[in-house]
């Protein structure tokens, strides 16, 4: 008996329908994969592109568009909860949060001057100066508010 | 989900006086894409053709869906499907045929599958397999191994004499099948770029022994290269730190190391001085380092000072 299923007849792949984000993830960097779906989706959220409230991809969707280990979007997702960025309600999925304006202000400072410490030295290290530096961060800013 | 799907001990196999393999320990849970890597003559094949049965070991064993490789019955092997190199189809069989043929072999097989995988790649049903190219011909074997829908997919360099959109598609079917129907597979390979996309671990074989298993995310993580002035006397790393490669080109030299407990950026970074710099390695990079460094070791050039006695 013939089974009549709709994708085997149109020889199509449904998980090609499941892209509701595009991030962009190099395989070949060497940096783990879990931490780039980290960092693409908090850069999805600053730019905008990820409103408050707005539910990210189940697991599943995630896993098969990517091609990845479900266990590694598993990952990605506990993680950028811990970071507070999304909640996870169980059974219905990983959810954007407001921005934390709430933290006390004074560790929020001192966790971004960390930041801001990181990358310029690391910047150094290539031979960049502060000002060059300050310049690109401007010019991201920038692009990111027209949601380059 | 953590059932174990192949296991070995011990496993080893001679053929006369040569060692072909030589104490595999080895465990693969459900679900698991794994990378066969190591140079020619590395034991990869045979390692394989160990799991499925088709010879037998001299030492140790291997276990197959908790059966022993030497035993195995009929309802294991009807859950596995592999994929030697020198399997040869009968040319003059049209793909329909090869259908027909398959789904006698094994009562699981998906004929609307199987189609669709030709569709794919536009190969004509009723086209004769000696019409077809080498790279064609392989797509269609690489059909009829998916289709029969197996839990354990056992592939010996299965991207030999694609193109690189249908390595493309190959790859992403793998990974489709382990996260859609907890498939098991291992996938041996010297093309390292596409395996590196979607396996979950990777096994270095090495003169018929493991040199390294590890997972890739935690690979990534505990892995990286370091680039320093070739003109400063090599540097001492810390006892967290294990050596795996070093090389020294056009004033620089570069090294590859491993933080088995942890981030190696983060211990490496305490050691680093300004010009130096530390970045993630992807796996090429690591397989290169890693076995170029080991067959320096092997002759004996004792041009690495600061690794007290690796081998």
């Amino acid at each position: 008996m013939p089974s009549f299923r709709l994708d085997r007849l149109l020889c199509v792949n449904y998980n090609s329908y499941n892209t509701i984000m595009h991030l962009q993830l190099n395989p070949h960097s060497g940096e783990p994969i879990y931490r780039q779906i980290v960092e693409a989706i908090k850069f999805q959220i600053a730019s905008g592109r990820l409103a408050e409230g707005e539910q990210l991809p189940s697991v599943r969707a995630m896993a098969g568009d990517l091609k990845i280990n479900m266990r590694t979007v598993v990952k990605a997702y506990d993680e950028l909860s811990h970071a507070g960025v999304v909640v996870l309600q169980h059974g219905k999925g990983a959810f954007v949060t407001a921005p934390q304006r709430s933290r006390a202000m004074g560790a929020r400072r001192k966790e971004i001057v960390e930041l801001a410490k990181r990358l310029l030295a690391e910047a150094a290290s290539m031979g960049a100066s502060s000002d060059e530096v300050v310049e690109i961060v401007r010019s991201v800013a920038n692009n990111m508010e027209q949601g380059k | 989900m953590t059932e174990l799907v192949i296991q070995t001990e011990s496993l080893g196999r001679q053929f006369g006086s040569t060692h072909a393999l030589t104490d595999v320990s080895l465990k693969v849970t459900r679900g698991t894409v794994m990378a066969l890597l190591g140079p020619n003559g590395s034991g990869k094949t045979t390692l394989l053709k160990l799991i499925r049965g088709l010879i037998q070991p001299t030492t140790g064993r291997a276990m197959l869906l908790g059966q022993d490789g030497r035993l195995l019955t009929n309802a294991v092997t009807s859950r596995v499907a592999c994929l030697f190199e020198g399997f040869v189809p009968p040319r003059t069989a049209t793909v329909q045929q090869l259908f027909d043929l398959q789904a006698g072999a094994s009562p699981k097989f998906d004929r609307g599958m199987a189609e669709c995988w030709c569709a794919k790649r536009e190969l004509p049903l009723n086209r004769r397999m000696w019409s077809f190219s080498k790279g064609q011909q392989r797509w269609v074997l690489l059909g009829l191994t998916f289709a029969s829908r197996a839990d354990v997919l056992l592939l010996d360099e299965p991207a030999d004499g694609l193109d690189p959109s249908a390595r493309r598609e190959l790859y992403d079917a793998i990974r489709d099948h382990a996260n859609e129907n907890d498939v098991t597979a291992v996938v041996s390979t010297h093309v390292i770029g596409d395996i590196e996309r979607v396996a979950d671990e990777l096994l270095l074989l090495r003169k018929g022994r493991v040199d390294l298993h590890a997972g890739l995310e935690e690979l990534r993580e505990q892995v990286c290269e370091v680039e320093t002035s070739a003109s400063h006397p090599a540097r001492t790393w810390s006892s967290e730190l294990v050596l795996l490669g070093q090389r020294e080109a056009s004033g620089s030299r570069l090294t590859w190391l491993r933080a088995p407990a942890g981030e190696c950026e983060t211990l490496v970074k305490r050691q680093l001085t300004n010009s130096d710099l530390v970045r993630p390695v992807n796996l090429e990079t690591l397989y290169l380092a890693l076995t170029e460094y080991r067959a320096t070791l092997d002759r004996g050039e004792a041009a690495f000072g600061s690794e007290p006695g690796t081998r």
